[in-house]
C-alpha cells in the first residue's frame, strides 16, 4: 500500500466515526491521510476530476473545533467524501453541465450535498463520470488497473475502492451506482425514487434519476443514507414519507424472510451472463437460505421488457433536458452524448407514453409480487469488470436495446443494492442484487448485513 | 443504414433545426436500426388498460 497513513484510508465510515466520537480520531489527521492516499495513486486511477484539498482541510479544522467542544452531529462528522461531477458543489466546476469560473461559484450545492455538510461531512471534491465533455483519462478499475470500473459513476467506484474517500455520492438512471458498485465490490445503493433529492443534479432522464450512497460497507451505506435521505420541496419528485433510523437495521437476522428469485429472468439472460458470476450468486442466496430466509420463484413477465421501456424514457427525457444545447452537442459532444440526441429524435410522444404504460405494467406486477416476498435477488452485473479495449465506445448504449439487470428498477422506483458476494477466479468483484419494496431500504440493509457480516468480504484490498 | 430509416432521421433532425454530424448516421447505423426495432417491439407489448405511471394532481403543487 501506498500513502503514509495506509491504515487509516481503509478504515471504515463506521469504523472511523466511532474513533472521531471518542476523540480518539482527528479529523484534520484522516482527511490529511486520505488526500496523501490521493497524491499516492490517483494518477493511476484518476478518480478525480476537481480536488478542494484547501477547502476539505479548513472544514476538517473546523469539525475538529466542533467536536472537541462537544458538539458531535453525528457518523457523518469529520467523514471526508467525494460527489459524482454531476452533482453541484458549490464554488466548484460542474463539466457536465459546462459550469466553471464564476458561473460556478454562483450554483448552490445540491440537496444532497447540503445535507452531507449539515452532517459535518468533509468535501474531498468531485469525481470524474463517464461521458464528459473535456474527455479525460477514464478512472481505472483499482482491482485491476487495465479494466474500467464501470459507469457513470466511474470515479465514484475507483475512489471508494481504492481508499481515496470514505465514501461518494453517485448516481442511477439505468445502473450508474450498481454498476461501478458490482465491478469494483463496493455497495452502491439506488434507494427509491423520491427518497433522495434531485435538486442539484444534473438530470439524465428525470423520472429515473436517483441519486446514492458508495460506500465499502454495509452501515457505512446505511449512516450515509441517513444524512442524504428526505423530503426536499426543491424537487417536485421528492416523496415526503418519514426517515427511518437506518441504523436499526443493521442487525444480524433473516430468518423468516422471503426471497424471491426471477429465476425466468435470470434463465433468460443466462446465455449474455458470465457462468461465474451466475455460480457466485446463486451460491450468495443459498447463503441467505442457510441463515434462514425462505426463498422461492416468482415472475415478473415485464422484466424482459423493462430495460428497452427505461431506455426510451431515459433518451426522450435526456433529449427534452438538453434540447437547447443539441446543436453544439452533436458538433463537439462525445460518441455517446450525440447518440442519445439521435435517439431522442427518433422516439415519438406515443412511443414515450407505450414505455410510461410498460412502466406502470410493471409496477403492478412488482406490487403483485411484493405482496408474497420481502425482497428479490438476482445478479447485479452480467460479466465481471472487461477490459479497456474490450469495450467499444457505444457499449454503454447498446446496454439500454436489450435487457439486463439494473434498469428494470430504475423504472419501478425500487430500492435496489449492490452487494459484494465474491471474487471470480481472476479476483475480479462479483456482487449480488437486492431490491426492496417501495420505501423499505430497512429490509434491504438487514439482508445485507446479515450477509456482509457472514461473509466478511470487506477485508479483501485491491493491490493499487 | 436502411434509406428510409436515414431520411426520417434527417427529416425529424431538421424539424428540430439539427443536421446529423457527419459520418455519424453510418457509424451509428446498427445500433440506430436496433433502436427503432426495439420502438416497434415496444409497440407491441400488451399494456392492457394500464394509464402512464405518472397522475396529474391539480391539487399538488
Amino acid at each position: 500500500m501506498t500513502g503514509k497513513n495506509p491504515v487509516l484510508h481503509y478504515l471504515t465510515l463506521h469504523q472511523a466515526h466511532k474513533l472521531i466520537r471518542k476523540r480518539q480520531l482527528s479529523p484534520v489527521e484522516l482527511t490529511r491521510a486520505l488526500l496523501d492516499r490521493i497524491a499516492a495513486v490517483d494518477g493511476q486511477l484518476h478518480a478525480f476530476n476537481h480536488l478542494m484539498a484547501e477547502s476539505a482541510l479548513e472544514e476538517a479544522r473546523q469539525a475538529e473545533a466542533e467536536i472537541l467542544k462537544g458538539h458531535y452531529r453525528g457518523p457523518m462528522h469529520g467523514i471526508p467524501v467525494a460527489v459524482k461531477d454531476q452533482l453541484d458543489v458549490n464554488g466548484a466546476p460542474a463539466e457536465i453541465r459546462g459550469l466553471e469560473g464564476d458561473a460556478a461559484k454562483e450554483v448552490a450545492d445540491a440537496t444532497a450535498v447540503r445535507k452531507l455538510r449539515d452532517a459535518g461531512a468533509i468535501l474531498l471534491g468531485k469525481l470524474t463520470m463517464s461521458s464528459m465533455p473535456s474527455n479525460p483519462p477514464q478512472p481505472c478499475n483499482p482491482w485491476d488497473l487495465t479494466r474500467i470500473t464501470g459507469g457513470s459513476s466511474t470515479g465514484s467506484g475507483a475512489a471508494v475502492t481504492a481508499g481515496l474517500c470514505m465514501a461518494a455520492l453517485g448516481e442511477d438512471t439505468a445502473g450508474s451506482i450498481r454498476n461501478p458498485a458490482s465491478l469494483c465490490g463496493i455497495v452502491g445503493l439506488k434507494a427509491t425514487y423520491g427518497r433522495v433529492s434531485r435538486y442539484g443534479l444534473a438530470p439524465l432522464g428525470w423520472s429515473l434519476d436517483h441519486c446514492g450512497p458508495m460506500t465499502r460497507t454495509v452501515e457505512d451505506n446505511a449512516h450515509m443514507l441517513q444524512a442524504i435521505a428526505g423530503y426536499d420541496p426543491k424537487d417536485p419528485t421528492s416523496i415526503d414519507v418519514p426517515v427511518p433510523d437506518y441504523a436499526k437495521a443493521l442487525k444480524e437476522n433473516v430468518k423468516g424472510m422471503v426471497i424471491g428469485v426471477p429465476r425466468h429472468f435470470i434463465e433468460a439472460m443466462r446465455a449474455k451472463t458470465d457462468p461465474e458470476v451466475l455460480s457466485l450468486v446463486d451460491e450468495s442466496i443459498r447463503g441467505m437460505e442457510s441463515l434462514g430466509a425462505r426463498v422461492q420463484e416468482v415472475t415478473i413477465p415485464t422484466l424482459t421488457t423493462a430495460t428497452q421501456a427505461n431506455g426510451v424514457i431515459y433518451y426522450n427525457e435526456h433529449y427534452a433536458a438538453y434540447r437547447e444545447e443539441a446543436k453544439t452537442a452533436i458538433q463537439t459532444g462525445a460518441l455517446a452524448r450525440r447518440a442519445r440526441i439521435y435517439f431522442g429524435v427518433l422516439t415519438s410522444a406515443a412511443d414515450y407514453m407505450q414505455a410510461q404504460r410498460i412502466r406502470s405494467k410493471l409496477k403492478s406486477e412488482c406490487a403483485e409480487v411484493f405482496q408474497k416476498i420481502d425482497l428479490l435477488a438476482l445478479p447485479c452485473q452480467m460479466t465481471t469488470a472487461p477490459k479497456f479495449e474490450e469495450v467499444a465506445p457505444l457499449d454503454t448504449l447498446w446496454k439500454h436495446v436489450q435487457p439486463e439487470y439494473h434498469s428494470p428498477f430504475n423504472l419501478a422506483g425500487l430500492p435496489a443494492m449492490s452487494l459484494p458476494c465474491g471474487f471470480s477466479k481472476f479476483n475480479l468483484p462479483v456482487a449480488l442484487q437486492l431490491v426492496g419494496k417501495p420505501f423499505d431500504e430497512l429490509t434491504v440493509f438487514r439482508a445485507a448485513y446479515t450477509y456482509q457480516q457472514r461473509m466478511k468480504w470487506p477485508d479483501r484490498r485491491p493491490p493499487i | 443504414m436502411e434509406k428510409n430509416l436515414e431520411a426520417m432521421l434527417r427529416v425529424l433532425l431538421a424539424k428540430e433545426g439539427l443536421e446529423p454530424k457527419e459520418g455519424d448516421l453510418e457509424n451509428f447505423s446498427p445500433l440506430l436500426e436496433t433502436y427503432v426495432a426495439t420502438l416497434k417491439r415496444l409497440r407491441a407489448v400488451d399494456v392492457g388498460v394500464e394509464e402512464i405511471a405518472g397522475t396529474f394532481h391539480p391539487e399538488r403543487k
